[in-house]
C-alpha cells in the first residue's frame, strides 16, 4: 500500500528537471539569471519553490506567480469541483439503473443510456458548450452565456464539463454492474427476500464502486483538461485561463509553477483515490 | 483475419473511414476553392451552389477547409497512433520480456508520465518543439510539433498493456517449448510472442485514435496546435465560437464533423473490441 503512494510521489520534482533544459535558451532572452548554468538555476528554483515563492510572472508585469494562482485557483476548483460531483450524482444512478433494466428483460432505458452515453464520449467539450449555450442562452434566453458572476453563471460550464465524465462514470458503473449481477452473492442476496432497491445500493453498487474509484484519477485529469477549453469559451478568470495564455505569452516562471501545481495536485488525486481503496475495500487495507 | 470484414457493423463504419481517407487525399480535387484563399465580397455566406456550406469571415470556403482539416485529423489520429504503438510496444515489452530491475525502472518511468496532467506536457511538447525547430511550411512545422507531442505522451497506457499481455504469454507452454529447442529471445518474440499480442493492441489503439483527434482539436482550439490561416476541425471551430450567436454554422459543420469522426472511431473500437472477446 505504501509501496503505491510512494511510487507516485516523484512526479512533482522530477518533471521539472526534465522542462527546465527546453527554456534554458527562452530564459536567458528573457534576462532572467542570464549567467547562471543550468544546475544552479534548477537548484535555486527549486529552493525558491519550497520557500513558496514562484517567482514573477513576465506578462502579468512582476506580479508573483502565487498570487495569480491564489487569485484564480478557487474559480478552477469550484467548477471542476461541482463538475465531478455532477459526474457522480448522475453517472451513478444512471448506469445502476441501466445494468439493472439490462438485466431484467426489457433493456430499453439501457439501450438509451448507453446510446447516449457513447455520444457523450465522442462529443468535443467545445461542441457541446456551444450547443449548451445556443439552447439555453440565446433560444430560451434563461441563463447567461458567459462570465463567472454567481450560482446562475456555473450551470453551463458546469454541465458542459461534466457532460464526458458523466457518461464515463455511467458507462463503467453499468458494466461493473452487470458482472456483479451475475454472481452467487447477488442470488443469495435476491434469496433471503431483500428487495431490488436494497440488492442494488447495497450489494451490486458497493461491488462495482471500486473500478470507477480507480478511473477517478484519470477522471480529474481530464475535468482539468476540459476546463481550459470550458474556461476559454465562458470567459470564466480560472486558472486553465491563464495557463494557456502563459504558455502562449511564453511566460516562464508562470509555466513552470502552474506545471507544478497541476503535477501536486494529480499526484494528490492520485494519493485520495489510493486511500479511498481502503475505505471502499477492507480487502485492500491489509496490503 | 476474415471476421475483421464479414462483421457488417465494423465494415459499416469502416466505409465511413474509408471515405474520409478518400475524401482527405484528393482534398484539393474536390472542391473548387482553395482552403486559405480569401473573398471578403463572399463572406459569411449562407450555403449556396457556388461555397457548398457557405463561407467564413474572411470568406474562405467552409467545405474546402473541412475537407483540409479531415486530412490533418487523419495524420494525427493515425501517424500518433504509429508512434505511441512503436514506443509501447518497445517499452512494455522490454519491462515485461526482461522483467527485474529493467521492469521496474521502466514501469516507474511509465507512472510519473500518468502523474502529470496529459494536457499540460502536450501543451509543453508542442511549444518547445516550436521553439526548437523553425520550418518554412507552417502548418507542416504545427502539425510536427502536435504529432511529436501526442506521440510522446500516450504510449503509457499501451507499454502497460503491451507488459501485462507479455508477463502471461511468458508463462506459456508454447513458449516454454521454444525455449526447449532452443530459440533464441527473437525468435521467441517474433514468432510466439507478437502474434499473439496483436488482439488487445489493435483494440487499444482503435480507441487511442479518437482520443488524439479530439487532443489535437483542443490543442488547435485553445491557440496553441495549428495556426490559423491554416485549418483542422479545431482551428474552424476556435474561429467559429466568436460568431456564435449570429453565424452558428462556423462552428457547428467542424464541431459536428469531428462528433461524427470521433463516435464512428469509437464504434469501431467498441465492435473490434466484442468481436475479440468472442
Amino acid at each position: 500500500m505504501t509501496f503505491v503512494l510512494l511510487r507516485f510521489l516523484p512526479g512533482g520534482p522530477f518533471d521539472e528537471e526534465q522542462e527546465l533544459p527546453e527554456f534554458v535558451r527562452n530564459q536567458l532572452e528573457a534576462s532572467y539569471q542570464i549567467d547562471q548554468p543550468l544546475a544552479i538555476q534548477y537548484i535555486s528554483y527549486v529552493k525558491k519553490v519550497l520557500r513558496g515563492d514562484f517567482g514573477e510572472s513576465i506578462a502579468a508585469l512582476g506580479e508573483p506567480v502565487y498570487k495569480i494562482i491564489q487569485d484564480h485557483l478557487p474559480t478552477s476548483m469550484l467548477l471542476g469541483g461541482l463538475a465531478l460531483v455532477l459526474a457522480f450524482l448522475i453517472g451513478l444512478p444512471i448506469g445502476l439503473t441501466a445494468a439493472y433494466s439490462n438485466n431484467s428483460g426489457r433493456g430499453l432505458w439501457d439501450r438509451c443510456v448507453m446510446f447516449f452515453s457513447t455520444c457523450a464520449v465522442a462529443l468535443p467539450s467545445f461542441l457541446a458548450a456551444s450547443l449548451l449555450v445556443m439552447i439555453f442562452s440565446f433560444y430560451l434566453d434563461l441563463l447567461p452565456p458567459a462570465l463567472w458572476l454567481g450560482p446562475k453563471y456555473y450551470v453551463l460550464p458546469v454541465l458542459a464539463l461534466s457532460l464526458r465524465p458523466t457518461a464515463l462514470v455511467a458507462r463503467l458503473i453499468r458494466s461493473n454492474a452487470l458482472e456483479v449481477m451475475a454472481t452467487d452473492f447477488i442470488r443469495t442476496a435476491y434469496a433471503k427476500g431483500l428487495s431490488s432497491v436494497a440488492v442494488l445500493l447495497r450489494h451490486v453498487l458497493r461491488n462495482s464502486f471500486l473500478p470507477v474509484l480507480t478511473i477517478s484519477g484519470p477522471l480529474v485529469a481530464g475535468i482539468l483538461t476540459g476546463s481550459f477549453v470550458i474556461e476559454l469559451i465562458f470567459a470564466i478568470p480560472g486558472i486553465g485561463k491563464y495557463f494557456v495564455e502563459s504558455v502562449v505569452n511564453r511566460d516562464y516562471p508562470m509555466i513552470l509553477g502552474m506545471t507544478l501545481l497541476y503535477s501536486v495536485f494529480l499526484v494528490t488525486a492520485n494519493l485520495i483515490v489510493d486511500l479511498l481503496y481502503g475505505v471502499f475495500d477492507p480487502r485492500v487495507r491489509a496490503g | 483475419m476474415s471476421w475483421l470484414f464479414n462483421h457488417k457493423r465494423i465494415s459499416f463504419l469502416g466505409l465511413y473511414l474509408v471515405m474520409l481517407f478518400f475524401v482527405s487525399v484528393f482534398s484539393t480535387q474536390l472542391s473548387r476553392h482553395s482552403f486559405d484563399q480569401q473573398n471578403i465580397d463572399a463572406a459569411l455566406l449562407a450555403p449556396n451552389s457556388t461555397y457548398w456550406l457557405g463561407t467564413d469571415d474572411l470568406g474562405r470556403d467552409i467545405f474546402a477547409r473541412l475537407l483540409r482539416g479531415a486530412r490533418i485529423s487523419l495524420a494525427v489520429g493515425f501517424i500518433t497512433a504509429f508512434i505511441s504503438l512503436c514506443l509501447g510496444l518497445f517499452w512494455g515489452g522490454l519491462a515485461g520480456w526482461k522483467g527485474g530491475v529493467v521492469d521496474r525502472v521502466i514501469m516507474r518511468g511509465v507512472d510519473i508520465l500518468y502523474a502529470i496532467p496529459n494536457m499540460v506536457i502536450l501543451i509543453l511538447v508542442s511549444v518547445s518543439f516550436n521553439t526548437m525547430f523553425e520550418f518554412d511550411n507552417i502548418e507542416l512545422q504545427g502539425l510536427l510539433g502536435i504529432l511529436l507531442a501526442l506521440g510522446l505522451t500516450s504510449w503509457g497506457g499501451l507499454a502497460r498493456v503491451v507488459r501485462g499481455q507479455i508477463l502471461q504469454i511468458k508463462k506459456m507452454p508454447y513458449i516454454e517449448a521454444a525455449r526447449a529447442v532452443g530459440a533464441s529471445d527473437l525468435r521467441q518474440l517474433r514468432h510466439h510472442v507478437l502474434p499473439n499480442l496483436w488482439g488487445p493492441l489493435i483494440v487499444m489503439l482503435s480507441f487511442q485514435i479518437p482520443s488524439n483527434i479530439l487532443a489535437e482539436s483542443f490543442l488547435s482550439f485553445i491557440g496553441l496546435g495549428l495556426q490559423p490561416p491554416y485549418s483542422s476541425w479545431g482551428v474552424m471551430a476556435s474561429e467559429g465560437w466568436r460568431t456564435l450567436q449570429i453565424f452558428p454554422h462556423l462552428m457547428l459543420y467542424p464541431g459536428l464533423i469531428l462528433f461524427i469522426t470521433v463516435l464512428v472511431l469509437n464504434l469501431l473500437g467498441d465492435a473490434l473490441r466484442s468481436q475479440l472477446q468472442k
